[in-house]
């Protein structure tokens, strides 16, 4: 590269040493000998690599027990060459994470899951702020208006499907347990959501899963209610409605 | 440019938000990693909320990409400018360096090559986030492995030539001073001599770690507390530059408050004892 090399074209050299830390495309840089050069260099591609995987690890603590240190850094070394960040802030690093190990490490969906598990939980845990709704609320709204009652739901509420234990370790890491083995099992869904800054999880029954559903939709109380099973479906829609505004899961109660 | 920012700061960490809320501790001002507040909600803005209720903000920045080719990113400088809205920071900072190309972000203070070039299109974008964000720039000297072959301007002619033709501030980072000394092999002091020193709006200090490949080159890992050679070096720079607002940064192995309260108080002792040199010359 020559002294006139334009801003952009050296930067373009820079970022691909970086990537691919191929001393072919390395900067032409002050040095006292080839190992001086080679070892400046190595300081910015060894530091852009490592910073990066430790901030995987960080986001994703669960899911690096389960596999050991050694087997996912190398895991995240890869995503990382195949998904370089493209957010400002560090903290979005590791949001395709869980898709990618579902592509790459098909051989294992388990880890998708728990991956997934853990970037909904950081999710919650900063989303936006909202006033939640009280019962009184849902009470001040007039029984012929019910049924075109539409739910808002808190921004910090996740529903996510899985088919691990994936819970069960992190519950066991929440508690600093011993961590049951990161195994399959049947499709199960569960709601996470915020309270008091602390993010909570629960399993959800089939029917309030499909109920939590449409309400994200936008779908209209009616609609969702005469889908409930049973034979009081009305009763069980009146029992979800009260335990979601007990939970601080609603934010908005609108009939127009 | 006047600054409102007044004695000895801390970097905030989440580690020390309940003793920060729970005591009365012997702290200034607090600088907050702006990107850590680039979020939606939840703890973090909460707590920034009270700590800002309590003490005068900084905002320090490492995304803004001042020295990179990729125009400057627009949706960012709208977050920031909403945190600074929010915050009413009394200093709002970044680092001279760049960190994304063709849109990948590194999260790394990568070096720019030390020329006119470089210096006219830095100042130009200086201009463009002061006009974005209505609010002056200022902007710290980075740590650095390696210097481009065709390097024209040393790192003092490069800084003071960005703050000449942008009138942007400096944020004099004595640790990276101390550490590039070492590294490029110049005499800090004397580095200090020729920085503009009406442009020195604010000191951060911090530790340092020796390359553990063996190469011998300082790392700024922000990991231990200010060694003594950081120290000295901060007395010289008090000297020049007089009651400039000044803080620790520790990012890695962060020690209980009391600990980063009782290094303060040795930037306060030092900068005191300047003072009084300066008086009786």
């Amino acid at each position: 590269m020559n002294a006139a090399a334009p801003l952009p074209v050296r930067q373009q050299v820079f970022a691909q040493w970086l990537l691919r830390s191929d001393t072919r495309d390395a900067p032409a840089i002050r040095a006292l000998d080839t190992h001086d050069r080679t070892t400046r260099l190595r300081v910015y591609a060894d530091g852009y690599r490592w910073r990066l995987v430790e901030v995987l690890g960080n986001d994703y603590p669960v899911l690096r027990a389960s596999l050991g240190a050694g087997r996912f850094d190398v895991l995240a070394a890869r995503y990382l060459d195949a998904c370089p960040s493209r957010h400002p802030s560090v903290r979005h690093v590791g949001a395709r994470f869980p898709r990618w190990l579902a592509t790459h490490a098909s051989d294992d969906r388990v880890l998708s899951d728990l991956a997934r598990l853990e970037w909904r939980q950081g999710e919650v845990f900063d989303a936006a702020d909202a006033s939640p709704c009280t019962l009184d609320d849902l009470l001040a709204v007039a029984h012929e208006r019910w049924p075109r009652l539409r739910v808002m739901l808190h921004p910090a509420v996740r529903r996510l499907g899985l088919r691990s234990n994936a819970v069960a370790l992190l519950d066991a890491h929440a508690r600093d347990i011993p961590s049951p083995r990161l195994t399959a099992e049947p499709a199960t869904n569960w709601l996470l959501w915020r309270h008091d800054f602390d993010v909570h999880w629960r399993r959800l029954p089939r029917d309030e899963a499909m109920a939590l559903a449409a309400v994200a939709r936008g779908d209209v109380f009616a609609d969702w209610c005469v889908r409930l099973p049973g034979t009081s479906p009305a009763l069980r829609a009146a029992s979800l409605l009260k335990r979601w505004l007990t939970d601080g899961l609603v934010t908005g109660l609108s009939t127009s | 440019m006047t600054t409102s920012l007044h004695g000895f700061g801390l970097g905030l960490r989440p580690q020390h938000y309940d003793a920060l809320l729970a005591g009365d501790a012997r702290v200034d001002w607090l600088e907050i990693l702006s990107e850590n507040y680039l979020v939606e909600g939840g703890q973090p803005l909460w707590m920034l909320d009270r700590m800002a209720e309590r003490w005068p903000v900084a905002m320090h920045g490492v995304s803004l990409n001042i020295g990179g080719s990729d125009p400057l990113d627009r949706d960012y400088l709208r977050v920031l400018g909403r945190l600074a809205r929010r915050v009413r920071p009394r200093i709002v900072s970044d680092h001279v360096c760049w960190t994304r190309h063709a849109g990948v972000q590194f999260h790394d203070l990568l070096p720019l090559p030390q020329n006119d070039d470089t210096v006219h299109h830095v100042a130009a974008r200086i201009r463009q986030v002061q006009d974005a964000l209505a609010m002056p720039l200022v902007l710290e000297n980075v740590s650095s492995y390696l210097r481009f072959a065709d390097d024209t301007l040393d790192e003092a002619q490069f800084l003071s030539a960005i703050v000449a033709e942008s009138g942007c501030g400096l944020l004099l980072d004595v640790n990276n001073v101390f550490v590039n000394a070492h590294n490029h092999g110049f005499d800090a002091v004397t580095f200090l001599d020729r920085l503009p020193r009406s442009a020195v709006r604010q000191i951060h200090l911090a530790g340092h770690s020796v390359d553990v490949q063996g190469s011998g080159l300082l790392i700024d890992t922000h990991d231990a507390p200010v060694p003594d050679g950081v120290w000295s070096l901060y007395a010289e720079a008090v000297r020049r530059f007089g009651a400039v607002p000044s803080m620790i940064e520790r990012d890695d192995h962060i020690p209980p408050l009391d600990e980063l309260l009782a290094e303060l108080d040795i930037a306060r002792r030092l900068a005191a004892e300047a003072e009084l040199l300066a008086k009786a010359a």
